[in-house]
């Protein structure tokens, strides 16, 4: 279904699950663009989800271009609201704060994480668990053969399979 | 897309995992604020809908009753009539205009 189909959708049968649909189609790309301009987490994911509220509450007037750049406009301008209004709040530079990140947003980047999505989706749900404890929770290979009930060489071996893996799939889709 | 080297595969593995969690997040926290204006904006035409079927007649009533005390006690009074056309055609617009309303959300 299109962007303009749910939309249709939304606004004349009431179907408002739908936009669960252009969320999730668009909120990784606004996600890391307002990141890389306000560079802290917890702001990014307020101003996303606002930016797309913002996008709900106002769909009678989208006019019918691209939905994804409309929902970035939207998210921009609550950026530069929010990045404005913290100036005014604090002497000291936004980028000077302690506890930001630096990222930088860019379209390889960007590709490069979809990539990743797309090989990590496609690895069996032992794979994944095995490495999202691994990388995401920084878990030790005992813990995570206890967690999954294996045996650590088995844990390595298959992190090692695993790694060798993603490189593959990263390689061919930068091959694409 | 560029090369990418052990450290920076890890680096991308991280990543990943920490922007699904935060769009997980973001998706739920926003599906959760649509629905509740769904059901506020779907409350609030119910309640249009109880006010157009049972407001109006109700006004109507009132305004023919006063008419009816008033005409009782003023017959052949003229600015009584005028002023019982102008509600009524007050009236009748005020009753179309809900119905259209109602007609455009319901």
């Amino acid at each position: 279904m299109n962007d303009r189909e749910i939309v249709e959708r939304i606004i004349r049968n009431d179907e408002s699950q739908l936009y669960s649909n252009i969320v999730s189609r668009y909120s990784p790309q606004i996600l890391s663009k307002v990141l890389a301009l306000v560079k802290r987490r917890d702001l990014a994911c307020e101003i996303t989800q606002q930016a797309f509220i913002k996008a709900y509450t106002n769909l009678n007037t989208w006019r019918g271009s691209s939905l994804g750049a409309w929902i970035n406009a939207i998210a921009m301008n609550a950026s530069l609201t929010s990045l404005n209004q913290e100036k005014l709040r604090y002497s000291e530079p936004i980028e000077k704060a302690d506890n930001i990140e630096r990222e930088e947003y860019s379209e390889e980047r960007e590709q490069m994480l979809l990539a990743m999505e797309k090989a990590i989706s496609r690895l069996s749900e032992t794979d994944k668990e095995i490495i999202r404890l691994h990388y995401y929770e920084g878990r030790k290979t005992d813990e995570i053969a206890q967690a999954l009930g294996l045996t650590s060489s088995n844990v390595l071996v298959k992190m090692h399979r695993i790694r060798e893996r993603l490189k593959k799939d990263l390689k061919d889709e930068r091959n694409k | 897309m560029k090369e990418i080297n052990d450290k920076g595969l890890d680096m991308l593995i991280n990543n990943v995992f920490e922007r699904q969690e935060m769009l997980e997040e973001i998706n739920q926290q926003i599906m959760k604020t649509v629905k509740k204006q769904h059901r506020k904006s779907m409350a609030y035409h119910r309640l249009c809908i109880l006010a157009a079927c049972f407001g109006i007649p109700l006004v109507t009533v009132f305004l023919l009753l006063t008419y009816y005390k008033v005409a009782q006690s003023i017959p052949d009074s003229i600015p009584l009539t005028f002023s019982i056309i102008a509600a009524s055609v007050s009236l009748i617009v005020v009753a179309f205009k809900s119905f259209d309303l109602l007609n455009e959300n319901v």
